[in-house]
């Protein structure tokens, strides 16, 4: 900026208008703001937009805001409070998700591991005497038997003791006959 | 292992800063590291400090609507829950703001449209307003509150784009620089002097009616 030697009175008023804000702020350099005084000096126009510009900032000052409760901090702190709590709650659904969710495929081998492991465990104790029975007949039409009273392990020894007893007839059965083989192949 | 050292850090930077124990005469960075550090008498002292200021933004930016003061509290918690995303290089006051203006902003989303001025809720809005908060006695704001002027002032000010308003308010009431307000404003200094150049010359237009009256 050159000052206003060399512009034309419209240019003057065009410029001033442009650093207006900052002549108001004080921003201006100490030129410019000489150059902007002496312009305002001498235009009635924009000395005008300069005082209403002034004018209506200052009037924001009649603007004021209510004083604060006194329960404010009080009450922002009940509210960290509560959500703390509600955090916390959902933490530990919110901590399964994220250990499903596809950002931690780190941790998927572990819990795919894991799932097969209690899968097999299940199926393995699955397999031991726990008291619960079950007995199907695989005739068709007949219903499922299923003795669920431990009082009954009488019973299921019973069961047990006679299927042991066909597994040994059969077993007698078959020494039976690798004993006639045998006695074929002597032959 | 991590998280020990991050708090010794901390420790470090607050011992670094030269601090005593007295933290009402502490720097708002300073409060922050130590509130980081797990210190919430810290967190306190910074919400007393603030919600002055961040009350009279919220009232003023969403137009006096009854919310501001919950919406302030809103800003509050945000703090407190994101407090580890705070890095000391950083202005307090500044990301306060930030926090400030976006919690505005999605409020306003929430609210829907704003209350008007000329909205024939509003005095019954200043009457909930003073139930709930009883401990309060009648104040001078309360009287600049019905004032003329002030109505004016809020009508004005209504008119004018979020953004304008925005770096009305932060110039005027928060006495901010135009680097400072750049950085709330996520936006240049450039385009910060522009939107308050827009803003100050609507405000002019929109006011001048109430100056001529005067005189």
């Amino acid at each position: 900026m050159n000052g206003f030697a060399v512009v034309g009175d419209i240019m003057k008023c065009k410029i001033t208008k442009e650093l207006l804000l900052e002549y108001l702020d004080g921003n201006l350099s100490k030129d410019q703001h000489e150059m902007v005084d002496k312009h305002l000096q001498e235009c009635a126009e924009c000395q005008a937009e300069c005082d209403s510009l002034r004018d209506s900032w200052e009037m924001l000052g009649d603007y004021d805001a209510p004083e604060i409760s006194d329960q404010f901090t009080r009450q922002v702190l009940q509210k960290v409070h509560e959500k703390k709590g509600s955090v916390s709650e959902g933490s530990l659904l919110s901590r399964l998700l994220a250990l499903l969710s596809p950002r931690n495929f780190s941790t998927m081998p572990a819990l795919a591991s894991l799932a097969i492991l209690a899968g097999v465990g299940y199926f393995l104790l699955a397999g031991r005497p726990t008291g619960i029975v079950e007995q199907k007949k695989p005739a068709g039409g007949q219903r499922v038997e299923i003795v669920r009273n431990l009082d009954d392990e009488a019973i299921i020894r019973d069961l047990e003791i006679y299927e042991n007893a066909e597994i040994l007839e059969n077993l007698d059965l078959l020494v039976d006959l690798e004993a006639v083989e045998n006695f074929d192949a002597d032959d | 292992m991590h998280g020990v050292l991050q708090i010794a850090y901390k420790q470090l930077l607050i011992t670094r800063y030269g601090l005593g124990n007295d933290l009402e005469i502490q720097r708002d960075e300073e409060l922050m590291l130590q509130f980081q550090s797990g210190d919430e008498a810290a967190f306190r002292i910074l919400v007393d400090r603030y919600k002055q200021r961040i009350y009279a933004f919220t009232y003023r930016f969403l137009s006096r609507s009854p919310e501001a003061e919950d919406i302030a509290q809103e800003v509050f918690v945000k703090i407190y829950f994101a407090r580890d995303t705070y890095r000391p290089a950083a202005k307090f006051s500044t990301w306060v703001y930030v926090i400030t203006r976006n919690t505005c902003l999605q409020a306003m989303k929430k609210l829907g449209t704003k209350i008007s001025i000329n909205d024939s809720s509003r005095e019954t809005d200043l009457e909930m307003l003073e139930t709930v908060a009883d401990t309060r006695a009648e104040s001078p704001s309360e009287h600049a509150l019905n004032d003329e002027k002030a109505g004016k002032i809020v009508e004005a000010l209504d008119r004018l784009p979020e953004s304008q308003r925005l770096a009305i308010l932060l110039r005027r009431y928060d006495q901010m620089s135009y680097e400072e307000m750049a950085e709330v404003m996520n936006c240049s200094v450039q385009s910060v002097k522009s939107l308050l150049f827009r803003g100050r010359a609507a405000l002019k237009e929109y006011l001048k009616e109430y100056f001529r009256d005067e005189s």
